[in-house]
């Protein structure tokens, strides 16, 4: 039977296929190089800003959205996510240092901060919200502010154990420690957690530790949502988490309590607050100020304080509109490291985990 | 200099994959005599796919807990990780053996070799059945080898964790090339091997064996038992756990019109892809064969690293114009599902002589012969060409890695805002909200699927 319908295309014709998709290929790259040469895309339309995002979205949404609500201004969201925790947008602002995008940066910690001051990608605003904030928890010349803080804490599963600083002691005395959890400390506030730790404990202190303790079955969980499923579960007894996380598990009716991180020589705890920044070049300079304020301004540190997440408000607020629990947090982070000596530490302490957990 | 540490996590992948790969294939062949023979399983074979539609994400969410409690016995962890992995690719490597053009050598001609006493096995994987096994074994091999939702949740050894883990504070992009010269040559190598071994046209006509009565009785049992074990698994488990606790928040998270947004981003961005990969679908279909296998090279590589490479890409000042539009991720998507099309296609477009009789009677002055023509290239070309486009617009719409890279502001999809809820465990909104951005995909393949049965042959009596 003849089957020249069946027949693939000839070899001319395959060659002359291609050679329209090559063309074609060629006039979409040329289109591309031609767009790019055009002068920079026009700033974003009056009124429109673009704000990164790395505070969890379910606290940090509801609160851009009242804001959108309440002035008028349309914000441009991105968020991080925990998809992209190691790809973070703290990343993506180096990379966009020569074409900045965004306007305002809200960081859920500080260590990313440090690293965009210290390659100049802030520009310095002291406005209203920055006056109220102390010092301990702000640049000196207005390149970030911090509020609305978390604290790093022991999460202890009831169940098994009382929640007293006595019977951790006695469960960190055992010598296998695989009912004991921490976040890998590559990303996140463990990776904080860390660096306290390598300026207090120096480098060797902190790599000697670190060794005992994984020698002794220290479990490495994933994250801080993964270390409180896995005391919440009871699949181990205590770890070092978020306040946030804790108050997640403590929320879902689990059999936990927690009890604030404090460092061994100084008994001071580590308070991680949010920071907020403006992001040098940023195309809305005005419109930035306003996000910034309203911020960090003593209406949203209380609505943050009330949320699931009680966040722990850093300026002046009026006491009486916080819970118990947040009035207990808010002394404990008065007795925080100073998180601004991290800078030193903060490259050597990622270099070192980067060899010990990718090498 | 080779890290240790992701050689490991390759090396570690590789075995797990060639597991997996190798128990689909091996169960794909057992069963395979049932779909072509048992007229029940004839009927409502396309139940036996219901396993590949279960969103990744999903049964990553629902499995997560049970890997915590698993911490402490990585082996188990790793086996029950590997199960869901079979258990997800089995349907794929299923319809690649039943639909992939025949062998050059039937079995009755492989049945003669082995009268001859000639080298059977070399004939089988060169020129019999065992070419189209060598396929399907390469491509589950490769989407194992890529697999990334669901390892992320279950906390597996696998070199894209490896990968995603080494970006913390910033790694160039030079570097991730680096990094990916051995993940990507495994999968370069696969690839070849898929291509090698499809068939490009109906050579000859194939002749399955004829299973006796009762082994054709034991493999059903094994299909319907696999297939059960599936739906328990991939299906029951992962949907009761968020179905029940989305019921309750349904009508709360319908009226919010940012999930609908979110829903229509994610629609937006698989529509702009899926047509961007039927172009070069299309026009690769013309070329040769290694430019093909050329085109399928960056998709091969997983989600993660393509978002990584275009990242890095639109972060350069030439293409630094176009950072904040939809294209970088549209782009993205592209190259993430071109591999699937231009496997899939050749395998759903079978050409046969029914097709160019069809074509002969296209050509007939007899307006009749010709609505009838029209009704049979609907069956034989319109039908696979659906099935394809829905194929690929399911993968580009559960994308997760590349869409949380690349996403403009203000403007995220929907699956990306559900991993990141994640996070925080499982409450009823959330629930509701995977219940609504997982049930659209399967409504719309559902409409795909009916309109493609749909068509009858008209009465010609």
């Amino acid at each position: 039977m003849n089957q020249q319908g069946l027949q693939p295309p000839s070899k001319s014709h395959s060659l002359f296929i291609t050679a329209i998709t090559l063309i074609a290929g060629l006039c979409i790259v040329a289109g591309l190089i031609y767009v790019a040469k055009q002068p920079p895309a026009p700033k974003p339309v009056q009124g429109e800003l673009t704000v990164y995002c790395a505070h969890d979205s379910v606290y940090s949404e509801p609160i851009l959205k009242q804001f959108e609500k309440e002035t008028g201004i349309k914000l441009n969201i991105r968020f991080d996510t925990e998809a992209t925790k190691s790809l973070g947008l703290t990343e993506s602002l180096i990379r966009e240092k020569d074409n900045p995008r965004c306007d305002v940066f809200w960081n859920n910690e500080i260590l990313g901060t440090l690293d965009l001051q210290s390659k100049g990608i802030l520009e310095p605003y002291k406005g209203t919200g920055y006056e109220r904030i102390p010092a301990a928890f702000k640049h000196p010349d207005g390149l970030w502010t911090g509020f609305a803080a978390r604290l790093r804490v022991w999460i202890i599963n009831t169940n098994m154990i009382t929640a007293t600083p006595q019977a951790i002691d006695v469960m960190m005395e055992k010598e296998n420690l695989d009912r004991v959890t921490i976040a890998k400390p590559l990303y996140g506030t463990t990776r904080t957690h860390y660096t306290v730790l390598w300026q207090t404990m120096g480098e060797d202190g902190l790599k000697d530790w670190h060794d005992e303790m994984t020698s002794r079955g220290m479990i490495i969980a994933q994250s801080n949502g993964q270390t409180k499923n896995l005391v919440a579960q009871a699949n181990c007894t205590i770890g070092w988490t978020d306040t946030d996380d804790f108050f997640v598990a403590k929320d879902e009716g689990r059999s936990v309590e927690m009890l604030p991180y404090r460092l061994e020589d100084s008994d001071q705890t580590i308070c991680i607050p949010n920071t907020v920044m403006m992001v040098k070049g940023s195309p809305q300079p005005e419109l930035a100020k306003k996000l910034i304020d309203y911020l960090l301004s003593e209406r949203i540190e209380i609505q943050l304080s009330q949320s699931t997440a009680r966040q722990i408000p850093l300026g002046p607020v009026d006491e009486e509109q916080l819970s118990d629990e947040v009035k207990q947090l808010k002394v404990w982070a008065t007795e925080g490291y100073p998180l601004m000596q991290l800078e030193p530490a903060r490259q050597a302490t990622l270099d070192w985990l980067k060899s010990e957990y990718l090498q | 200099m080779m890290s240790e540490a992701l050689f490991r996590a390759v090396m570690l992948t590789l075995c797990r994959s060639m597991a997996v790969a190798g128990l689909c294939t091996l169960l794909a062949h057992l069963c395979l005599p049932t779909l072509k023979q048992v007229r029940l399983v004839k009927r409502f074979g396309w139940l036996l796919l219901i396993p590949i539609f279960m969103p990744p994400l999903v049964i990553g969410y629902a499995y997560s807990n049970v890997a915590l409690s698993l911490i402490r016995h990585p082996i188990l962890n790793d086996l029950l990780y590997s199960l869901l992995l079979a258990i997800r690719f089995f349907p794929v490597t299923l319809l690649l053996i039943h639909m992939a053009p025949p062998a050059p050598l039937s079995a009755a001609a492989m049945h003669n070799l082995k009268l001859a006493r000639r080298s059977r096995w070399t004939s089988f994987i060169l020129h019999g059945q065992g070419r189209v096994l060598v396929m399907a074994f390469a491509v589950v091999f490769v989407l194992s080898f890529t697999e990334f939702e669901i390892t992320s949740r279950m906390a597996c050894t696998h070199w894209s964790i490896w990968l995603f883990d080494a970006q913390v504070g910033g790694a160039p992009l030079s570097s991730t090339l680096r990094w990916l010269m051995l993940p990507g040559s495994v999968s370069l190598a696969l690839l070849w091997l898929v291509f090698m071994a499809l068939p490009t046209r109906a050579q000859r006509t194939s002749l399955h064996p004829t299973p006796s009565s009762h082994s054709l009785r034991l493999r059903l049992s094994l299909l319907v038992g696999w297939w059960l074990v599936s739906l328990l698994l991939c299906l029951i488990i992962p949907w009761w756990w968020v179905l029940k606790p989305a019921i309750g928040a349904m009508p709360t998270v319908i009226t919010k019109p940012e999930i609908w947004q979110e829903i229509g981003y994610s629609v937006m961005y698989a529509a702009l892809s899926t047509l961007l990969i039927g172009m070069f679908t299309w026009l690769l279909g013309f070329t040769p064969r290694w430019v093909r296998w050329l085109m399928c090279l960056p998709g091969l590589c997983g989600s993660l690293v393509v978002g990584l490479i275009i990242l890095g890409l639109f972060q350069t000042n030439t293409f630094n114009a176009m950072y904040d539009t939809p294209l970088p991720l549209v782009l993205a998507l592209t190259w993430i599902a071109l591999p699937a099309a231009l496997i899939l296609a050749p395998i759903l477009r079978q050409r046969s002589t029914g097709q160019h009789l069809t074509w002969l009677t296209r050509l007939s002055l007899n307006k009749q012969h010709q609505t009838l023509a029209r009704h049979l290239h609907w069956q034989q070309q319109v039908r696979s060409m659906l099935l394809l486009t829905g194929i690929i617009a399911y993968i580009t719409y559960h994308d997760l890695p590349a869409s949380a890279l690349l996403s403009p502001p203000g403007m995220q999809g929907a699956v990306v805002r559900l991993y990141n809820l994640m996070h925080y465990g499982k409450y009823e909104t959330l629930s509701a909200m995977v219940v609504l951005t997982y049930m659209l995909p399967p409504l719309v393949l559902g409409l795909f699927v009916m309109i493609s049965r749909g068509r009858k042959l008209p009465d010609h009596g």
